[in-house]
C-alpha cells in the first residue's frame, strides 16, 4: 500500500523546494509564487511573478534552463514552465517584501521604504497591512519596527483566505534585515455581520419572482 | 553601604548616539566617582566620555591587576550575581554593548573570555541595556537578590506620524521596573520618537 502521509509530505516538501530556490534566483522579478500540478505528461509549474519577461529571459533561454534544474536537482519529471503575471502585485505579500528587500539593498532609509509600501498596499485596496522591520538598524541596537495600516487579522479562519504572510531577508553592512509583510485582503471577513435593509430585502424578493 | 565601582569596557567601534545615551544614563544611576570606562581608544570618545566618568584608554583585561576583586557581568555565565558577593572594593564589570537578537554572545568573546580573574555572573537569562544592568547590579548591591528586582521583557515604543499608521518601535531587551515602569531613559524614548528626522538629517549629511 502507497503511504499516503508521506506521498503527500514528500509533494509539500518538493513545492516548498521549489518555492524556496525560485525565491531566491527571481526576487528581483517579483516572484510571488508557484503552483506544481501533476498532469499524465508530467508536471505543470505555474509561477507567478510581477514581471514575468525576468523569467522567461531572451527567447526563453532562462526558462529552459529553469526546467533543466527542476528535472535534475528536484527530480520534477517532464516540467512544464508557466509564467504568470500579477494582477495587484501590491496586494502580493511575497512582491512587496522582495520590493522592500531591493529598496533597503539600495540604501533607502528603512521607515521611509516601509511608509511607501504600506501607503501602496492600502492605495491598492487591502483591508489592512502590516510591516515589520528588524536587525540592527542604522547601526543601533537590534531593534523590530512595525508599522500597521487598516484591520490585521492574526486568528480565526479568515486568516487562511484573507491574511497573506511573507517573510525576507536583506543581508545589508550593519547586519542581516529581516522584513516581514502581511496583506489582509480585501475580502469579506467571517465577523463582518450586515443588517439587510427592508428595500434590499424587497429587491431580492422581486429579483428572485423575475 | 559602599557602592562598588562599575566599569563599563566600551567595545563598540563608535559612539553611537544610542550608545552614548545609555552610558549617560548609567552615570546617572552609578554616579560619575563610581563609573569607569575603559577601552575608550579614540580622542573625541574620550572627551566626551570624561564627562560622565573616569576614562581610561586601555582595556579592563590590561588594568585587571589594578583590582582586587572583579566581577564581570555576562548573560552566558552560569552563576547568578548574589548580594553577598559584592562589597565596597569590588568593581562589577559591563560590556559596553549594543546588542543584537538573538544575542550572539559577544560580551563572552570579547571580554568574558580574556578576563583571567573576573568571576562571570548574570543577573538573568535576558539581555539587558547598559543602564540596565548598572541598575540592578547597583540594587544587588544594596542586598536585594535577584528574583527580588522586577524585570519586564521587550518595551514597545508607540509614536502616530501619520494618521492612519500606527509605527511602533520593539526593543527585545530585559528592562528592570523602578516604580512600576521600566527603566529607560527619556531621552533615548525622545531619541527613539524622533529618529526619523535625526536620521533623515544624518543621510543629508552624507
Amino acid at each position: 500500500m502507497v503511504n499516503i502521509k508521506r506521498f503527500f509530505v514528500q509533494k509539500g516538501l518538493l513545492k516548498t523546494k521549489i518555492d524556496e530556490y525560485l525565491a531566491k534566483e527571481f526576487y528581483r522579478a517579483g516572484y510571488a509564487g508557484v503552483d506544481v500540478q501533476k498532469t499524465p505528461l508530467g508536471t505543470r509549474i505555474i509561477i507567478y511573478a510581477e514581471r514575468p519577461a525576468m523569467i522567461i529571459g531572451r527567447r526563453g533561454a532562462t526558462i529552459r534552463q529553469l526546467a533543466q534544474i527542476l528535472e535534475k536537482r528536484f527530480g520534477v519529471e517532464n516540467p512544464q514552465i508557466t509564467v504568470t503575471g500579477v494582477e495587484k502585485p501590491e496586494l502580493s505579500a511575497r512582491i512587496m517584501a522582495f520590493r522592500l528587500v531591493q529598496a533597503l539593498e539600495r540604501g533607502y532609509h528603512f521607515r521611509r521604504a516601509a511608509f511607501i509600501a504600506l501607503r501602496r498596499i492600502m492605495e491598492a485596496g487591502a483591508l489592512g497591512a502590516e510591516i515589520v522591520i528588524s536587525g540592527k538598524l542604522t547601526s543601533e541596537r537590534a531593534r523590530y519596527e512595525k508599522y500597521r495600516a487598516g484591520r490585521i487579522y492574526k486568528v480565526g479562519d479568515q486568516v487562511n483566505y484573507m491574511v497573506e504572510r511573507a517573510v525576507a531577508y536583506a543581508l545589508l553592512k550593519p547586519g542581516v534585515y529581516g522584513v516581514e509583510v502581511r496583506i489582509v485582503k480585501p475580502l469579506r471577513p467571517l465577523d463582518e455581520i450586515r443588517f439587510i435593509t427592508p428595500q434590499e430585502q424587497a429587491s431580492e424578493k422581486e429579483g428572485s419572482k423575475v | 553601604m559602599a557602592k562598588p565601582k562599575i566599569v563599563i569596557e566600551h567595545l563598540e567601534p563608535k559612539l553611537s548616539r544610542w550608545l552614548l545615551i545609555e552610558y549617560k544614563h548609567s552615570s546617572k544611576i552609578a554616579g560619575k566617582e563610581n563609573l569607569i570606562f575603559t577601552n575608550v581608544k579614540d580622542e573625541k570618545t574620550y572627551s566626551i566620555l570624561s564627562k560622565y566618568g573616569t576614562v581610561y584608554r586601555e582595556s579592563i583585561i590590561e588594568l585587571e591587576d589594578k583590582f582586587s576583586d572583579l566581577i564581570v557581568l555576562d548573560p552566558k555565565a552560569k552563576v547568578e550575581l548574589k548580594p553577598h558577593e559584592i562589597s565596597s572594593n569590588t568593581v562589577i564589570i559591563v560590556g559596553g554593548i549594543l546588542g543584537d537578537h538573538p544575542p550572539r554572545g559577544r560580551t563572552w568573546t570579547l571580554l568574558t573570555s580574556k578576563l583571567r580573574r573576573a568571576k562571570p555572573r548574570n543577573i538573568g537569562k535576558h539581555q539587558f541595556s547598559i543602564d540596565g544592568a548598572v541598575y540592578v547590579a547597583l540594587k544587588v548591591s544594596e542586598g536585594l537578590e535577584l528574583n527580588r528586582i522586577p524585570v519586564i521583557v521587550g518595551y514597545k515604543v508607540r509614536l502616530s506620524i501619520f494618521p492612519g499608521v500606527v509605527h511602533e518601535i520593539e526593543l527585545p531587551y530585559a528592562y528592570p521596573l523602578v516604580k512600576g515602569k521600566p527603566l529607560i531613559s527619556d531621552e533615548l524614548i525622545d531619541y527613539l520618537k524622533r529618529g526619523i528626522v535625526f536620521d533623515e538629517l544624518r543621510e543629508l549629511e552624507l
